[in-house]
């Protein structure tokens, strides 16, 4: 931490060689004094030169940041206009650019009339939510499990490197459909020429390898859940690529036929030879265990109304939010393939507390935006409102059998009330926003801007010395509790004291020494008149 | 179809490299100016109402956000709104005529005064005439309107979209208002190049331009609906 009394001290140990001695040549109060000005200069120069250069970006590492009590002055009326005391001045800038931000401060404090609840986030809305059941429910389905051989031509004919994949697939015989996906051969390994081939030198691993790396046909298979995979059969040349679904039955032909093949685009000509047996359906899909079709997961639904902001916020791309609405939709979906058995590849024991880790994972930053704050306490998913704003309007949880969920609204105890739901204590902050305040130009008495704050609809702050007023805001909260604003300004350095944090860039602090010491420098080079002779020294 | 005249603004301070908002104030002020001038020359900010004429005083009060009207008609059966005919003879003051009868020219004869008559000449309407009084607020209309209703579709000086309840902008305007913004607010500074006020100026009458160009564009259909009106069968002489 950089504070203006370890800038002194440098300078002072630099200019005196070294030493930092009580009495030396210069003292410490000295330096404090220009590094204050040396600070608050730089800035200003800082600030104004890149603001001709077309930069107007006050730079945050010059921030300093407090909270104050809002007070009121009688002058402007009888319902007064509250201020607050910056008890540090700000450095003067055009625009009151020293003053970066002022926003009310959340209400976290215990109300006279709350004073019974004094272990509660007071007014937020609060909800228990817990995935009641979904234990040990493994997918042990009899899964559909089908494949096919087929070996290389043994031709010179050229073939060139782009193939089409053709086949019929549908869920059973009434729903089969045609597919084509065209790919491109490409080995992987580095060797030379590889990927150029004949009816002869085509690798069917290679074949099905580039297979599995064509888009469409990843998407053909994520949409069908399906897996495909492939092996070197036996000495007989031929390859088996098979086909296998845990999630529903499928269907790629009947028991001996052959509705696949491999085309060259550049001979329309088929470039492998199938095995005479066809298609072998080893076992048929039999659902057995946790369900997964046609889905597996739970979500949370969120109805926020009261938070005015969800309105005015756009859709995000996560699909939480429509833009315009203040309902917030979450989702955890878990595969056929999870919740298989761990020597499978699953994993098995889905216990409440993962799957409220695994919404927590994915929700609980993305909610943040939302005014939303959500965390795992007692083995329980907890949603809170980050700010007052007079509770959710609804909390639902969306299951599925063997997936079951209860939301509580949490109650406060206390050697007064007993029982009383979270929700009761959250209705008077309804309709109350935390607000950042915008600046106008001191209005006097009233301001030119009249029409435009009222159009707006924003509130607004101005400077007066050392006050910051905020003209059209109140200056208490929805709990009757004096109104508290954070504000971010650029301090003045003798506002600071010697031991706090000196908001200036690390990088800017050799600066500000090297022009110190030539200050002190130039100092110590002037002649000493020490004797009392009223004889100037030459 | 609609932006907050709030988020232009917004636009403006982060296209401008700020990071502060401290300029919203000012930048918010001058851009309702350039909603108004706008409204007036791209379009947007028409409203519709419905009003009777006083059987006492043949008037209608102006409605207190009307800057000029863009049409005055009557609501007929068949749904339509029928437009008025403008008369600036109609006197404001209402003392007492004179007693001598006056016949005016062919253009407001007394007698078939509001039917078409065969040499009597354009220009006339049967549904009847108005006359604005900007000096009242009012509009007057001849006798008989009396207690008619009236429909005024006019320019309005009214910032806040009825609907949205916002002060907002029409999507296809909100370059033209981002160019105006930003050029009022240089354009009285002096330590401003004049190139740059200049280029600032023709930035916003191109992007006005061009708003007005997407405001008022039709579709194919539109055009040859308007171009079928003029089909008609008629005698070949």
């Amino acid at each position: 931490m950089i504070t203006k009394k370890s800038i002194a001290e440098q300078v002072q140990r630099i200019v005196n060689g070294g030493s930092t001695a009580d009495d030396s040549k210069i003292a410490i109060q000295e330096v404090v004094a220009l590094v204050e000005q040396e600070r608050d200069a730089m800035i200003k120069k800082h600030i104004l030169e890149n603001s001709m250069l077309g930069d107007h970006e006050v730079p945050s590492a010059f921030l300093t940041k407090r909270r104050f009590d809002v007070a009121l002055s009688s002058i402007y009326g009888v319902g007064g206009r509250p201020f607050v005391n910056l008890m540090h001045s700000p450095l003067s800038l055009p625009n009151d650019d020293a003053i970066y931000r002022v926003c009310s401060t959340p209400v976290r404090r215990i109300s006279k009339y709350l004073d019974e609840y004094p272990t509660e986030t007071v007014n937020s809305d609060k909800r228990k939510i817990v995935v009641s059941s979904f234990y040990n429910q493994e997918n042990t389905s009899t899964p559909y499990l089908s494949d096919i051989e087929f070996k290389n031509k043994t031709g010179t004919t050229d073939i060139g490197n782009k193939f089409v994949f053709s086949f019929k697939h549908g869920y059973d015989s009434n729903t089969v459909k045609n597919y084509n996906f065209t790919f491109t051969y490409k080995n992987p390994s580095d060797r030379r020429n590889t990927s150029i081939v004949n009816q002869n030198s085509l690798n069917p691993q290679v074949l099905l390898m580039s297979l599995n790396n064509n888009k469409d046909f990843q998407d053909f298979l994520k949409v069908n859940k399906l897996k495909f995979t492939w092996a070197d059969t036996s000495a007989s040349g031929y390859w088996k690529m098979s086909f296998e679904s845990h999630y529903s039955s499928q269907h790629l032909g009947i028991e001996d036929s052959n509705n696949f093949d491999f085309k060259s685009v550049l001979t329309n000509a088929s470039i492998v030879d199938w095995h005479a047996d066809g298609l072998t359906i080893r076992t048929t899909y039999s659902q057995a265990g946790g369900q997964n079709y046609p889905t597996l997961g739970f979500g949370i639904t969120i109805e926020y109304s009261k938070n005015k902001r969800l309105k005015e916020m756009g859709a995000d791309m996560h699909n939480i939010k429509a833009a315009g609405s203040t309902s917030l939709t979450t989702y955890i979906e878990i595969t056929e393939e999870d919740i298989r058995v761990p020597s499978e590849g699953g994993y098995e024991d889905l216990a409440p507390l993962t799957l409220h880790t695994m919404w927590l994972n994915k929700y609980a930053g993305l909610l943040k935006m939302y005014g939303i704050v959500a965390v795992l306490e007692d083995g329980a998913i907890y949603i809170k409102e980050d700010h007052n704003h007079g509770g959710f309007d609804s909390v639902t949880f969306n299951g599925m059998t063997n997936m079951t969920g209860t939301i509580t609204i949490p109650t406060i105890d206390t050697t007064s009330y007993t029982g009383i739901p979270v929700k009761d204590v959250a209705e008077k902050a309804n309709y109350s926003e935390v607000e950042c305040y915008s600046r106008m130009s001191n209005p006097g008495q009233f301001s030119m801007y009249d029409n435009a704050i009222l159009l707006s609809g924003r509130k607004y702050w101005y400077r007066e010395n050392k006050k910051i007023y905020l003209y059209n805001s109140d200056h208490k909260d929805f709990n009757d509790e004096g109104l508290e604003v954070t504000v971010w300004f650029i301090a003045s350095s003798n506002t600071l004291s010697d031991f706090e944090e000196f908001p200036v860039p690390h990088e800017s602090v050799p600066e500000m020494i090297k022009s110190l010491v030539a200050t002190f420098s130039l100092m110590r080079q002037a002649k000493e008149d020490v004797v009392n002779d009223n004889i100037d020294i030459v | 179809m609609y932006i907050k005249v709030e988020d232009i603004v917004n636009d403006v301070i982060i296209e401008e490299g700020k990071n502060s908002e401290n300029d919203f104030l000012r930048y918010f002020k001058l851009a309702l100016n350039g909603l108004k001038e706008l409204h007036f020359d791209v379009g947007g900010g028409i409203r519709t109402v419905e009003l009777t004429v006083s059987s006492d005083t043949l008037t209608i009060d102006l409605p207190s956000d009307y800057v000029k009207y863009t049409k005055i008609g009557v609501y007929g059966n068949d749904g339509d709104v029928h437009p008025l005919g403008l008369r600036n003879d109609k006197s404001l003051i209402s003392t007492a005529a004179n007693s001598t009868t006056v016949s005016d020219d062919e253009l407001h004869p007394t007698y078939f005064e509001y039917v078409q008559e065969f040499g009597l000449g354009g220009g006339n309407n049967t549904n009847g005439y108005y006359k604005v009084d900007a000096e009242n607020n009012t509009i007057q209309f001849t006798s008989d309107l009396s207690g008619k209703k009236i429909i005024l579709e006019y320019i309005s000086s009214s910032l806040i979209h009825p609907s949205e309840g916002k002060v907002v902008i029409h999507e296809s305007s909100a370059e033209a208002l981002r160019s105006y913004i930003y050029w009022k607010s240089i354009q009285r500074k002096r330590n401003v190049n004049p190139n740059d006020k200049l280029s600032a100026r023709n930035e916003y009458y191109n992007n006005k331009r061009l708003a007005r160009a997407r405001m008022l564009s039709f579709t194919k259909q539109e055009a040859l609906q308007t171009t079928r009106k003029a089909f008609k069968q008629s005698p070949k002489m």
